[in-house]
């Protein structure tokens, strides 16, 4: 997407573009996140999200603009990533995620660290156990099927048991978001 | 699967065709679920960040391929460092970078790892979880026992109360308390420091009890040697296996004979080791016949100033009869106190006693969780071996009961199942907010021992002293 513009008198600086994008990078990878299923997929997107925001980082006018603009570009190679997978993969269909993104465009840095703040006050009310249990998917990058093994479970009774932690993790949070809402 | 729950299956990867179908329709149709999804994300997303952290630690059984201290590498690192790498950015802007970067995902220096504790509570700005990695810094351990490993492979066993300062994995300095240190040859040369002198490792297992308000240190050596340097020794000494002595910061020392220095009280001539049984317990409500235990690894005694009527106790059992001859040295009851969910500590008098009771009949030994407050052992069905006594502050801690009543029930109904009834003797003080009901770790607590019943037992081949 090329606009036409006017050339910038003071261009962002790598500084800043750095500073940017760490900034809202949490935000970012909740939107890619919401489109794609598989987390190594997502990491890569912002990766490739990244490159392209700074090869076109002379579009941005100003730091203000810089979560929008960088979100449509993170969409972009989400889509892309949708479109080059095989025509079985799992995915959510466009309409979904459309609705979604609709959604997602009101989470803000802010918002991000209230949730973040709150999930890390209920995983401390959780058993240790069950703590590192809910944490161990993303720690190792195994598969639950192998952690289920090391554990001594069956892949179904761990998927449920996380599945019911992390539902109690989500109702803890939103218990928590709202009463200091209040 | 609810609806709900399909959003989990899909972020955990538990996807099929139907799962995806559903998971579509409901977000299309329904608005509520739609932001339901989209919360979900957001926690997803966030567990990742917080699972990524270098100090988390992960209690479950390490991964048998791969090395347990291996991190998941940062993404925002692999990010950045492709955009980095793809272009040439100035060298003092990497430079900047760089450093930012290690400032977030740089791991701490760690010289030691929290290897186990027992009732422990500390007081510290360091994680005290068992499977903490430790750095430089100080350790307050109120209460409990706690055992630690450096790098260098000492070993250091604590019991409260206890204050030290660790400096590297080959020093700490100790302020108060006792310690039991074990140095292996990679370890020899292991220093602790304390105010009235310091004490070197030579290769061996030495006990030393630092008394703050005393300004004295005794050091007692089980195996082995170590090295003595104290203001109040003209020169460094050699001290050997079973020499004892103690320094004063006033620059005396004197000799000790038999006092005994190791935490667990074994003579320093005599090898004994305890020996620890698990027991099995559970809490009685009285009036309740529902218990699906609210807190199943909790263990709750209470006793209302009113009628009674929700009092609790504790009935646990233990079967030493395969494990223990009647050759026993000495026995002891520990449980450990954890803090408790339920009501306020300022409803109780300043010290709570707890009575033990044991109970010898055969048929009590019948009791299940099922079973009702009736059916079940009561102090009355049995002999008051001994009390412990807590104090309204004290919200975690361990509790031994040893005397000679326990002894002698132990030594004489040995062939049969222990049983075991606690209560609280002391009421709690009138009034209408809920009191408090102190609460032990029963055997299905995750980080601190249920009960147990420990028996000191001479080794007969002069083994080391082992817990």
């Amino acid at each position: 997407m090329t606009l036409e513009r006017q050339p910038k008198e003071t261009p962002l600086s790598e500084a800043d573009f750095m500073r940017l994008f760490l900034r809202h990078e949490s935000v970012l990878r909740c939107a890619a996140r919401s489109m794609l299923s598989d987390w190594s997929i997502v990491d890569d997107c912002l990766q490739e999200a990244g490159i392209t925001m700074w090869q076109k980082i002379d579009q941005l006018e100003d730091e203000d603009g810089f979560l929008p603009w960088a979100r449509v570009i993170v969409r972009f190679k989400c889509r892309s990533a949708i479109n080059s997978a095989s025509r079985d993969r799992l995915v959510l269909s466009d309409d979904a995620i459309r609705l979604i993104a609709r959604d997602l465009d009101s989470l803000d840095r802010e918002s991000y660290e209230s949730s973040m703040a709150a999930l890390r006050g209920c995983l401390d009310r959780l058993p240790s156990h069950q703590r590192e249990l809910v944490l161990a998917p993303y720690r190792s990058g195994e598969l639950v099927e192998d952690i289920a093994e090391r554990v001594g479970k069956t892949a179904n009774a761990l998927y449920k048991q996380l599945g019911r932690l992390r539902g109690k993790l989500s109702n803890c949070v939103q218990r928590t978001l709202a009463t200091e809402a209040t | 699967m609810t609806d709900r729950d399909l959003i989990q299956q899909y972020l955990l990867g538990n996807v099929s065709e139907e799962v995806v179908r559903r998971l579509n329709n409901a977000i299309i149709s329904d608005d509520n679920f739609r932001q339901q999804f989209v919360q979900d994300v957001v926690l997803d997303s966030a567990l990742r960040e917080i699972a990524g952290e270098p100090d988390s630690d992960s209690n479950l059984p390490p991964r048998s391929d791969r090395p347990s201290a291996l991190q998941p590498q940062s993404s925002t690192l692999r990010s950045l460092s492709s955009i980095v790498g793809t272009f040439a950015l100035a060298a003092s802007f990497l430079l900047a970078l760089e450093s930012w970067l290690w400032l977030r995902i740089d791991e701490p220096n760690h010289v030691a790892v929290l290897v186990e504790s027992e009732g422990a509570s500390w007081v510290s700005d360091m994680p005290t979880r068992p499977g903490s990695r430790l750095a430089p810094g100080n350790l307050e351990l109120v209460s409990g026992i706690a055992k630690l490993e450096f790098t260098s492979g000492a070993k250091l066993l604590l019991e409260a109360p206890a204050s030290l300062e660790i400096v590297s994995d080959m020093r700490i300095r100790l302020d108060n308390g006792s310690a039991v240190i074990e140095a292996p040859s990679s370890a020899i040369g292991f220093v602790v420091a304390t105010e009235s002198g310091n004490v070197t490792d030579l290769g061996t297992r030495f006990g030393i009890n630092v008394d703050q308000s005393a300004r004295t240190s005794d050091v007692e050596v089980f195996d082995g040697e170590v090295s003595i340097a104290s203001e109040s020794l003209p020169e460094p000494i050699l001290l050997k296996q079973a020499d004892a002595i103690r320094l004063h910061t006033n620059g005396t020392s004197s000799n000790i004979d038999e006092e005994p220095i190791n935490p667990f009280q074994s003579e320093a001539n005599v090898s004994m080791h305890w020996l620890g049984i698990a027991g099995r317990a559970e809490t009685f409500i009285r009036g309740n016949r529902f218990h699906g235990p609210e807190y199943p690894e909790l263990l709750m005694v209470k006793s209302s100033w009113k009628n009674n009527k929700y009092d609790r106790k504790i009935v646990c059992s233990f079967d030493a009869s395969k494990s223990v001859s009647t050759d026993f040295k000495s026995v002891r009851l520990r449980i450990n106190q954890v803090k408790s969910p339920i009501g306020f500590a300022s409803r109780l008098p300043q010290t709570n006693v707890f009575e033990v009771y044991g109970v010898a009949s055969e048929d009590a030994s019948d009791w299940t969780s099922e079973s009702t407050w009736q059916s079940t052992p009561s102090t009355s069905d049995g002999l008051l071996v001994g009390t412990f006594e807590i104090p309204r502050s004290q919200a975690s801690g361990t509790c031994i009961v040893e005397s000679e009543l326990l002894d002698q029930f132990v030594r004489e109904n040995h062939s049969r199942t222990l049983i075991f009834v606690i209560v609280r003797k002391t009421k709690t003080i009138q009034g209408t907010e809920r009191a408090l009901v102190h609460a032990f770790a029963s055997e299905n607590h995750p980080t601190v021992k249920g009960p147990t019943l420990e028996f000191a037992i001479k080794d007969s081949l002069g083994e080391n002293v082992r817990e």
